[in-house]
């Protein structure tokens, strides 16, 4: 008994050991400035940068629509900005979940050999600096650039299309930019998917609609919602993407948040643009995670009883 | 009264990734009466899955027909075919409820919610998943999971029933109860089964008639006892049941008999036609055909041998021996009622008689009656 009970208390002592060090990792890097951030948010901008010990609900009076006009104004330009980061980022969500959802069907049904060369190929972008990848989408889609050279050169247009600095270049930037992240889930999703259900789905008389409504579009539901996520929340928060390819036409919130830490210098202001950033991607995260463990739930309850 | 399913000719080939083709199914007909537990038999890779998923419509044939219930089916796709599939790894659908599992097919064809949950109900009684209906399939056993997806190709009442191997993932016990229920439920829907399995003994107790394949080709099809007693080639004799086989030719033919000599010079007349003088055949005699000492007011053949191993399973003594003249013998002896006494022990010597009666002659090359 003696021993036992000085084995588990060694146990716990390896344990706290190992999880002491990632724990205040987190506590340093991921806790304090995100406090640092909810506190700064709710305190007046100094005049010239920096802040003042004041309690000061301003900061998000002017996005959200109470201002006290001796101070700041509210403005509704930046939750216009908000909602457009969004549309631009659910856009961009979608056209990747249509662009990898076939493609990581596809590539399930490879060889072995020929999907490893695909998945190389999927994360190969993540070799070459994003900045550099996102230049190359400038010399593409600039009105002297390959895209409209060629589309001019087939005749289909006479005129270069303006497609650089709008909102079309954004997203055609953060799809390219997010495809990789959207795919992985997918596939491991997909991949997993057991394709003699797809048979007995048929041969039960589904057609290949009904087989795909109701076997394959449940079982792959958790890596549509889980690509769809992690493509989301850069995405909403991206400020990259819209500054190099929507120039000064297309403002995210990103764009917004950087120049308020940057150039305005009102660091109070720009925490309060991310904690709403951060609020709508809780919200969103709260509920994914509800319903993810509403289904492990309802797949084990019960305990099994043989019937004779 | 015309047979539910009819293949003719069916040929299916495939084409490996390094250019080879395997011949799967090779100029298959079977014809299968309403009604008929029908067992597909074969060593693995003989192309019995291959005929199953020709005939549910997951493999196209190079050519051939095939009918169900009088009419073609052969480029139907699976999902307007009147069969279904009870799959080797039941591939029941993990993200739904035992009674949405059994629902499947009623749900697709929009059949009304009311007689849904009544047909549910009343399939869930009959495979004994009463009260089962709301679990999710990872809480079944094994046993279950295979009344889950009974249920679920029962329910769409198909014209013939399909199945591939449903019970090898099942232990013993199990399998046989399952075996038992198979039937009275084919009984009961009283539609065709046709059932693959590679099990001898399950083909055996379980089927109306047998179809033996080897290398995508029906080597014979018959009731089991045809096939037990009568095999018509070497292969099937092998795969079905023990066999003892004893290579000699035919030194005389007439009309009715036929005198064969086997390897040892020992030579018997046994009860057939059409043979002709010179012709290789094989003799074969199954274990319990064999009988220990010598009765000299029947002919038959006989062997001196030597014990090398002897099994006591209950009932009956198994005995592997060696003749002096080196045959192979597998023999099951049972031990009559009124001498208990040993058979014998291993390295003892042994007598074997076996009766001309129970001899079936097999010709070498096969000659198709
Ligand atoms: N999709 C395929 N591509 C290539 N060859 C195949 C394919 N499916 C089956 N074969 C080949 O066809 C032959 C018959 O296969 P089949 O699956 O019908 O065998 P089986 O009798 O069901 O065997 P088992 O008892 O092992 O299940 C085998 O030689 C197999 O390798
Ligand atoms: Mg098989």
């Amino acid at each position: 008994m003696i021993s036992s009970k000085t084995n588990v208390d060694r146990r716990r002592i390896m344990l706290l050991g190992l999880l002491v060090p990632p724990t205040l990792f987190l506590l340093v890097f991921f806790i304090v400035p995100l406090t640092i951030m909810v506190i700064y948010s709710w305190l007046e901008p100094g005049l010239y940068g920096g802040v003042v010990w004041n309690f000061y609900d301003l900061n998000y009076g002017r996005i959200l629509g109470w201002a006290d006009s001796r101070y700041e104004k509210f403005d509704p330009v930046y939750l216009a900005i908000f909602f457009k980061s969004v549309r631009l980022a659910l856009t961009t969500v979608l056209i990747c979940l249509f662009v990898c959802y076939p493609a990581a069907f596809w590539i399930s049904k490879m060889s072995d050999t020929k999907k490893n060369l695909f998945l190389f190929l999927v994360t190969l972008p993540f070799f070459v600096s994003l900045i550099v990848r996102l230049f190359a989408w400038v010399l593409i889609l600039r009105p002297t650039g390959f895209l409209n050279q060629a589309l001019m050169g087939t005749g289909l247009i006479s005129e270069p299309l303006q497609i650089i600095f709008t909102d079309t270049a954004v997203i055609i930037g953060m799809t390219y930019v997010f495809i990789p992240f959207m795919f992985l889930p997918l596939y491991a999703s997909i991949e997993k998917l057991d394709m003699s259900l797809l048979e007995s789905s048929s041969d039960l008389g589904a057609t290949r609609l009904q087989t795909f409504r109701r076997v394959i579009l449940p079982l792959t539901l958790p890596g549509i919602i889980g690509g769809s996520i992690i493509v989301f929340i850069p995405a909403l928060g991206n400020f990259i993407v819209p500054s190099l390819l929507g120039g000064a036409k297309v403002l995210m919130i990103g764009n917004l948040i950087e120049q308020q830490f940057l150039s305005a210098r009102n660091w109070p202001f720009g925490s309060a643009l991310g904690m709403i950033v951060m609020a709508a991607i809780l919200v969103l995260l709260v509920y994914y995670v509800k319903m993810m463990t509403r289904e492990d739930r309802l797949a084990r309850t019960p305990s099994i009883k043989e019937v004779q | 009264m015309s047979p539910i399913l009819n293949i003719t000719g069916a040929t299916k080939r495939f084409h490996t990734p390094d250019g080879k083709s395997v011949t799967a199914l090779d100029d298959v007909s079977l014809r299968v009466e309403q009604n008929e537990f029908v067992t597909l038999l074969g060593p693995s890779g003989c192309g019995k899955t291959t005929l199953l998923r020709a005939i549910s419509g997951f493999e196209g044939l190079e050519s051939g027909a095939i009918e169900i219930a009088g009419s073609p089916v052969t480029h139907l796709p699976a999902h307007k075919r009147p069969v279904n599939t009870v799959f080797q790894n039941y591939a029941l659908f993990p993200h739904m409820t035992i009674a949405k599992n059994i629902a499947y097919s009623l749900d697709v064809a929009d059949t009304p919610k009311k007689e849904i949950s009544e047909r549910v109900g009343k399939m869930l009684d009959i495979v004994g998943l009463a009260g089962f209906g709301d679990r999710k399939i990872n809480q079944l056993s094994g046993g279950q999971r295979q009344r889950v997806a009974l249920a679920r190709s029962l329910i769409a009442q198909p014209k013939i029933l399909l199945l591939d191997e449903p019970l090898s993932a099942l232990d013993k016990n199990l399998r046989h109860k399952m075996q038992q229920e198979l039937k009275s439920l084919q009984a009961e829907f009283g539609i065709a089964f046709v059932f693959v399995t590679h099990d001898q003994e399950e083909a055996l107790t379980m089927s109306d008639r047998i179809v033996v394949l080897s290398d995508g080709k029906i080597q014979q099809h018959g009731t089991p006892e045809d096939l037990y007693r009568r095999p018509k080639t070497e292969f099937v004799a092998r795969f079905v049941g023990e066999s003892n086989l004893f290579e000699g030719h035919v030194v005389e033919a007439s009309s009715q008999n036929a005198l064969v000599q086997i390897g040892n010079g020992q030579k018997v007349s046994i009860n057939k036609s059409g043979l002709r003088e010179g012709v290789k055949v094989k003799l074969l005699a199954r274990p319990e055909d064999l009988s220990v000492g010598h009765n000299a007011d029947r002919e038959g053949l006989k062997f001196k041998a030597k014990i090398d191993q002897l099994f006591f399973v209950g009932a009956d003594y198994q005995i592997l021996a060696t003749t002096h003249d080196g045959l192979a013998i597998k023999a099951t002896l049972r031990p009559s009622a009124q001498s208990r006494d040993p058979i014998g022990s291993p390295r003892s010597e042994i007598e074997f008689f076996i009766d001309k009666e129970a001899l079936h002659v097999i010709a070498a090359e096969a000659v198709h009656e």
